[in-house]
């Protein structure tokens, strides 16, 4: 049998009608998770209240159950979670925390009775009462939110974010944007609808209304996560909701639970029963690291709170992570997913662990990619000067300048397409970036035509963000050079159309012009633009 | 196109068959009948054929393309395709830009419907970025206005490079149309 404890593993039956009947006269049926459960002393109906034995529910679900005689303290514990309740004491304590129940718990017999209300308002079990055949059904898949909606509809934020684009740190829920489509392909994301409304009642549905049946949980963490994924298009994907199922089929004890998260200093430890494997993948706009685990199960106690559906692992102090979502993100096959929201560009890894059923990762702070790409070399000179020099001698110069500063940018690694006078094909120069799965390509170039034109001209060919590259650091060249504003340009050069990420060709300056030209292999010239370019990188990509 | 020599060529047939009236036997071999029979060997010097064609240029802003109208004279209906591409070369227009100035092109085929042009470029003949654009384009508009081309192969001293001055793709052949 499953365990569900989460809070409470008390079983109370709720009175949902003020039933003529006495307890004594009509046996009150259990039947937890769709299991009867038959105790050693019968549930009873007490002044509106309906209380059951604790002992059976909790040890059904797989609790330790602890009685001391000198306080009258029934404790009942699983995992991280301890309640704690005395006899005729309407004060209960669940992990230390102060609860007020209705009616005081009952000794009958050598048996803790409780009142259900408060079972299913710390537990997270469904309760519905059957008046026919008088019976309490206690399942641990609490009913969806009303009507089906997705929960937060209002904080649906527009699909495709643009790379450039800054999170929102004080939307509730960050991570909606679609990334800029560089990042591996996530989990593909299931909506799992609540459409149908709460889960079938065993019949009992004229009982419903009276006021009395507590069938909402309460959502832990005040609605549904969006865990989106950016590869499917669908950002504002909402999880939390979970398809009515069986209660049998919830209770499946072939699927192992996940009973704890948590970040402690750089590593990422994930707890289960049982064993899990792990799909890891990246999403962007904000940055976050998903790890998905299919055929497994939120525990009812993961990580101390009572949490089936989804909720958040506080992070109080960490470089790299600002917190940790989870949810169960589909049940078909039944799959956590668990959400890092990380505040810098991090690396996430396996890592092997010698406890049973513990998968554990590594988080390391990872470095951008920025590649550079200096036009031309070896048999092609590119243009000729009017000085009679090489355009290729002053790519090759401009991007081992920019390289010079950004090898000094600890979150940014730089990489050249050619570091020397040789040639590389225009493919090769776009292949080379596309496998480092870079997130910047810059093609330096010089320009030349006709003597009198002159001036600063950006290129993009895609539609993606290297139109807002191109946007953004045009301006920057324009304030480094001084010369005329040729503007930001689309066409189909080589380089930029076979990347796939945000991708530029800068022309400079026009290598036939002798105003340009004259400034164009100073190295005054030169230090200014390199500078230049590295700001406009690190606008980019919003780095400090 | 024009057949300019055809009825000088006549006439001259003409004339020479009135001189060998006199009495001389010897067959002249005319410039009409070299024409007619496909373009042997030993073409007239005085005899081209002429052609109004369409020509490609630069504007003064290295922006678009100027199209002109010109006439070109090649020796054998084969030699069209070349005298066509060297009118890009050259332009008496101040405000335009002959884009293959720094080309020289040596030669260019028409096979099976694939025009294959083999070229150099000096020096100082490659131009940036959308330089290189416009002179593709003005390549590929020069050879397609011909209907007879449907594709065409641009090599670098008889190589299929990678590129024309290394910023545009350079297909092999390059399909009309695309």
């Amino acid at each position: 049998m499953k365990s569900l404890l989460s809070v409470f593993t008390l079983l109370l039956v709720l009175l949902v009608v003020p039933v003529a009947a006495h307890a004594a006269d009509n046996p009150v049926r259990l039947y937890l998770n769709g299991k009867e459960l038959v105790p050693e002393v019968p549930p009873r109906l007490e002044e509106g209240n309906t209380l059951v034995p604790v002992r059976i529910i909790a040890e059904g679900l797989g609790s330790k159950v602890s009685w001391d005689g000198s306080t009258q303290k029934v404790t009942v514990e699983k995992d991280v979670t301890r309640i704690e309740l005395y006899i005729g004491n309407t004060r209960a304590y669940v992990n230390g925390k102060e609860y007020t129940l209705e009616k005081a718990p009952m000794l009958v017999a050598g048996n803790t009775l409780l009142p259900v209300r408060f079972v299913s308002e710390q537990l997270g079990l469904k309760v519905t009462w059957d008046q026919i055949t008088q019976s309490v059904f206690l399942d641990s898949v609490p009913a969806p939110a009303s009507g089906g909606q997705p929960e937060n509809s209002a904080d649906s934020e527009p699909a495709g974010g643009d790379a450039g684009q800054a999170p929102n740190p004080a939307s509730s829920d960050p991570g909606q944007n679609s990334g800029g489509g560089n990042e591996a392909a996530a989990y593909p994301g299931q909506s799992i609808g609540g459409g149908n409304g709460s889960a079938p009642d065993p019949g009992g549905s004229a009982a419903v209304g009276a006021g009395e049946i507590s069938n909402s949980t309460g959502s832990p963490s005040g609605g549904s996560q969006n865990l989106g994924d950016a590869r499917t298009g669908r950002p504002n994907e909402t999880v939390g909701q979970v398809t009515p199922v069986s209660p049998a089929a919830i209770d499946d004890p072939k699927i192992p639970n996940i009973r704890s998260i948590r970040l402690i200093g750089d590593r990422l430890y994930i707890q289960a029963n049982g064993q899990v494997e792990a799909k890891l993948s990246y999403l962007s706009n904000p940055d976050r690291a998903v790890i998905d685990l299919p055929n497994s199960e939120l525990d009812a106690a993961i990580n101390g709170k009572r949490a089936v559906q989804n909720g958040e692992v506080a992070v109080l102090s960490s470089a790299a992570v600002q917190k940790i979502r989870y949810a169960l993100y589909s049940d078909k096959p039944s799959t956590v997913r668990v959400v890092l929201d990380l505040k810098a560009r991090t690396d996430v890894s396996p890592v092997a662990s010698n406890i049973a059923n513990q998968l554990v990762f590594q988080l390391k702070n990872a470095k951008f990619k920025v590649v550079l790409d200096a036009g031309h070399g070896g048999y092609d000179p590119g243009a000729g000067s009017i000085s009679g020099k090489d355009e290729k001698d002053f790519t090759l110069s401009m991007v081992k300048k920019v390289k010079g500063l950004l090898d000094r940018e600890p979150q940014i690694q730089a990489y050249l397409t050619r570091s020397d006078d040789t040639y590389v094909g225009l493919d090769e120069r776009a292949d080379l970036a596309n496998q480092l799965g870079a997130d910047v390509f810059i093609s330096i170039h010089g320009n030349k035509y006709t003597p009198n034109v002159s001036g600063e001209e950006t290129y993009y060919c895609r539609d993606d963000g290297s139109v807002d590259l191109a946007n953004l650091i045009h301006p920057y060249l324009l304030k480094a050079t001084g010369f005329t504003d040729r503007g930001v340009r689309q066409a189909d050069f080589r380089v930029i159309k076979k990347t796939t990420m945000p991708a530029v060709l800068l022309e400079i300056g026009y290598l036939s012009n002798a105003g340009d030209e004259a400034q164009m292999y100073s190295e005054d010239f030169q230090n200014r633009v390199a500078g230049a370019i590295v700001v406009a990188i690190k606008d980019f990509l919003n780095i400090k | 196109m024009l057949k300019v020599g055809t009825k000088a060529a006549v006439i001259l047939l003409g004339a020479a068959m009135v001189v060998s009236a006199c009495g001389k036997e010897a067959p002249i071999q005319t410039p009409a009948q070299e024409q007619t029979q496909g373009g042997g060997a030993g073409a007239s010097q005085t005899e081209k054929k002429q052609a109004v064609i369409k020509t490609y240029y630069g504007d003064e802003n290295g922006e678009k393309l100027i199209e002109k109208t010109t006439t070109i004279e090649y020796a054998k209906d084969g030699d069209k395709y070349l005298a066509a591409l060297e009118s890009l070369q050259k332009t008496s227009d101040p405000k335009a830009a002959a884009l293959c100035s720094g080309f020289t092109f040596k030669s260019a085929k028409l096979q099976d419907g694939k025009l294959t042009v083999d070229l150099s470029i000096r020096n100082d003949g490659r131009w940036g970025a959308p330089g290189e654009e416009l002179t593709l384009r003005a390549l590929k508009q020069t050879a397609f206005q011909f209907q007879e081309v449907q594709s065409l192969d641009i090599l670098v001293d008889g190589k299929p490079a990678d590129s024309l001055m290394g910023h545009m793709d350079l297909p092999h052949p390059i399909k009309r149309g695309s």
